[in-house]
């Protein structure tokens, strides 16, 4: 491959006494000390149970990573999976402390290990306020690229958010959501279509509906006009479900479009301007979804390895890609989705 | 209903047999036309959904929603609509055009004419059925 | 799939729909007021129903309101009844209207027992409505088939009921109104197979509980806020039931029952296949219960009503969709009749559909699904 920007690598926490000497306020390093706080597993995705076997300890350690990066990757955005466990977490700020934390040992202890690291800062959306808050606290780092979150059961469209895309717009930093693991099985995260109890592989199965229920919020709620700098990348989503979803969108448009006459294009129009899907290792990558592929705006995929949970491998992953797309998956896209954050501008890189 | 012809408009009735925003359907020449009244304007249409073929002139005559920003509804009957009984499907009764584009698709209309209280559509000569 | 030759003009709405019978695989038939179900319940069971004794959560019109209508605005019966709520009317202005050789009757009112905790009542209720119907829908006209409603809660009192109907002419099929457990659970084995050994189809369709009562079936996400965003949204709990009564091994179990899903929707269903034949794959096969992989299992026992019809930006994107649905197999014409999305025949059939899938969705595959529970003449 030519180059890769990897717009999905999760870095492992594994050590709780490590983690807790970011937390920054004594009180609440005291609280989680003391108390039943332990670090959230190492695989967030519903049906990981599927995925078997122990995850390499390796991953936790930031030289190791970076050693392993191959030589075509030009860039690796951090996605702290952990954090995205906060969604099925009751407290607003235990979430909150807890994401920041994360976000200071990753700047102290990853980035500086490796140049072509970038990182996704992680908020909790529990409060949007505080979410805003921790944006713009660390958002202006020259590494920083993306923002990423959980999904919770209020849907992304939604004014519960407004602080945090207009904290992200400002900053240049696109949006990264990635599920927490709960989806479907917790009250709080986002649910899953139907009714339980469910199998790993009903969870992972339905995953996607998560997805397609913020792709619609965002796009009928007005999101993308509130925020026209606001791109959101779905990661660990898939993306063959989509074209579907927009078909569908479209036309509930052309007959409702008294409801939500702010958008003055059909709603798959926004996709290409304002939303990305990752190709990782939670696709179902054959030939027929390639197919799929070629439906939607050239914009919207990205590449992500989903190291350590997919094999890294972007050559192989991206075998059946549409050669005119190939390019794009595996680079071109994410260059120019990540390339607006503030921060990296200010420091000229 | 059947319209007196003449060469070329054909009398639909008087003013005062149209009740305000109420659909009245006739075939002339062949096709399906509704006529409808807006206070002292009259419009005709072909009664023909161009989505699937409904029989619009059971559609809702009304004002729309203009553009607006987002959590904002912005009414007005300026322009008269006519919303399709099924999908909804919004168009213009003035030129048949589709109220926000959600369709490159036009409703056929008429011209109407009024002259001594009778009601008169205009076929466009040479017209393809 | 090779098909009759067509002839003539494509053009959408102009004329019959081009050789070949119809079978609409989803017609609502309403009971304009409940109040007629009277006559066909238990004195008990009314008392319960009518004496305020059962909670009826008639929908809420202010919890998600259509900006002017659910339902078609040209469908009120001549005596100014609700849409459907008229069986001769909708003959006129439907079934023959569009020459159909059967319709499927689905009766979403049977969600109304959802939150029943009196199951009791809940079973009487619907074996009334069974009842009423057979008699004044089937029994006016031949080309109504009745889907029989079951209580989700009361699993032998549903086996009861199908068996009771299974040789009944005028029955189609047995419809779940789905509740608080996943329709593949073990706890639906025994309807399963009753309605397998009885030859009845499965079929299942949205009652409009979803996302609203606390007892039925979720939407993914949170709440949505707008209509559009939550119509949209129904076909979810259909991708759950699937993904639930694939995994829960039902097709393995019952290898000849049938499962139709209507009004949930199709091309979702190839990507979804995908991802249900990749977790079936990365999972361990020797603990699985399935020695086939899912994909196999949707193209054998399951199938999929055309309403509403995707409208993609190109015809040739819908065209693809088709092909990897295997759409010859899997998709059946349904109209939705009286509901506002609701899809035209000769539209659908003459203008969206390639030729050579016309006969295969306008009746083939329906006979195949269904049979003699059509009342079809056999050609």
């Amino acid at each position: 491959m030519s180059g890769v920007f990897d717009a999905e690598l999760h870095p492992l926490i594994t050590s709780r006494a490590g983690l807790l000497e970011y937390v920054s306020d004594p009180s609440w390093r005291q609280r989680l000390s003391d108390g039943e706080f332990a670090l959230p597993q190492a695989s967030p995705h519903p049906g990981a149970e599927l995925e078997g076997g122990a995850v390499d300890p390796s991953a936790a350690d930031p030289a190791a990573v970076a050693a392993a990066l191959g030589s075509d990757v030009e860039a690796a955005l951090l996605v702290p999976a952990q954090a995205m466990a906060t969604a099925g977490w009751l407290s607003h700020t235990m979430a909150a402390v807890f994401c920041s934390a994360v976000n200071d040992l990753l700047i102290a202890e990853w980035l500086p290990a490796e140049p072509r690291f970038r990182l996704a800062i992680a908020v909790a959306p529990h409060d949007g306020f505080a979410a805003a808050e921790e944006i713009e606290r660390v958002g202006r780092q020259p590494a920083v690229a993306a923002v990423c979150m959980p999904l919770i059961a209020v849907n992304m469209g939604q004014r519960h958010y407004h602080p945090i895309y207009a904290a992200a717009e400002r900053l240049g930093l696109p949006v990264v959501v990635h599920p927490g693991g709960f989806e479907g099985a917790v009250i709080g995260p986002a649910a899953l279509g139907g009714i339980g109890p469910r199998t790993p592989e009903e969870s992972f199965t339905l995953l996607p509906q998560v997805a397609t229920a913020n792709v619609a919020s965002l796009i009928y709620d007005g999101a993308f006009q509130q925020f026209p700098g606001l791109r959101v990348v779905f990661a660990g989503f898939g993306f063959s479900w989509a074209p579907p979803v927009l078909w569908r969108a479209d036309s509930e448009w052309r007959g409702l479009r008294v409801e939500v006459p702010w958008l003055t294009k059909p709603p798959s129009e926004y996709v290409g301007d304002h939303i990305r899907f990752l190709v990782d290792a939670a696709c179902e990558l054959r030939p027929e979804a390639w197919r799929v592929a070629a439906m939607l705006p050239e914009t919207s995929l990205i590449y992500g390895s989903d190291l350590p949970f997919g094999d890294g491998d972007a050559e192989r992953a991206l075998a059946g890609a549409p050669a005119g797309l190939r390019e794009r998956i595996a680079a071109g896209n994410a260059r120019e989705t990540f390339a607006a954050a503030v921060g990296a501008a200010e420091a000229g890189r | 209903m059947t319209a007196t012809a003449t060469a070329e408009r054909h009398c639909v009735g008087s003013v005062e047999e149209f009740e305000e925003n109420r659909f009245r359907v006739f075939e002339i020449a062949g096709r399906p036309i509704g006529v409808v009244r807006r206070g002292e304007e009259f419009f005709a249409v072909r009664n023909r959904c161009p989505h699937q073929g409904a029989e619009i002139c059971g559609g809702r005559v009304s004002g729309t929603m203009l553009a607006s920003s987002p959590g904002e509804y912005r009414y007005s009957d300026a322009e008269p609509v006519l919303a399709c009984p099924w999908h909804r499907w919004e168009f213009r009764l003035a030129d048949g055009g589709s109220v926000g584009d959600v369709t490159g698709k036009r409703l056929v209309t008429y011209e109407v004419e009024v002259e001594d209280r009778e009601v008169y559509v205009k076929l466009r000569a040479g017209r393809a059925r | 799939m090779s098909g009759t030759a067509v002839t003539g003009t494509e053009a959408a709405g102009s004329g019959a729909v081009r050789a070949t019978t119809i079978v609409d695989c989803d017609v609502h038939p309403l009971i304009g007021d409940v109040a007629d179900l009277r006559p066909f319940m238990s004195s008990r069971a009314a008392r319960r129903v009518f004496g305020q004794q059962v909670q009826v959560y008639a929908r809420d019109p202010n919890r998600s309101p259509h900006p002017t209508s659910g339902l078609r605005l040209d469908a009120r019966t001549p005596s100014g009844g609700a849409p459907g709520s008229d069986p001769a009317f909708a003959l006129e202005q439907w079934i023959d209207r569009y020459e159909i050789a059967a319709a499927i009757l689905i009766p979403v009112q049977a969600g109304i027992v959802i939150p029943w905790g009196d199951e009791d009542t809940g079973v009487e209720f619907l074996r009334a409505m069974n009842r009423y119907f057979l008699e004044r829908w089937t029994g006016l006209d031949p080309r109504y088939r009745v889907t029989i409603s079951v209580s989700p809660y009361n699993v032998p009192a549903a086996v009861a009921e199908i068996e009771r109907y299974a040789d009944t002419p005028g029955v189609a099929g047995v419809f779940i109104p789905a509740a608080g457990v996943g329709l593949g659970r073990s706890a639906y084995y025994p309807l399963y197979e009753a309605a397998q050994r009885c030859g009845m189809p499965i079929v299942l369709h949205p009652t409009g509980a979803e996302g609203n009562l606390a007892e039925a079936p979720r939407l993914a996400g949170g709440l949505p806020d707008s209509y559009p965003e939550r119509h949209a949204m129904l076909l979810q709990p259909g991708q759950a039931i699937l993904a639930s009564m694939i995994f829960g091994g039902i097709f393995e179990r019952f290898p000849s029952l049938s499962l139709v899903l209507s009004e949930y929707g199709t091309t979702w269903a190839a990507p979804m296949a995908w991802r249900m034949d990749n977790a079936w794959e990365q999972g361990d096969r020797s603990l699985a219960a399935l020695p086939r992989p899912p994909s196999e299992y949707v193209n054998r026992n399951v199938r999929f009503t055309t309403q509403p019809l995707d409208e993609p930006p190109e015809t040739a994107m819908l065209g693809e969709f088709l092909e990897l649905l295997d759409a010859g197999r899997t998709l059946m014409f349904s109209s939705d009749y009286p509901h506002w999305d609701t899809d035209e025949p000769r539209y659908i059939l003459n203008s969206r559909l390639p030729a050579e899938l016309r006969r295969r969705i306008a009746v083939e595959t329906a006979l195949e699904c269904f049979g003699d529970r059509l009342g079809l003449a056999t050609a």
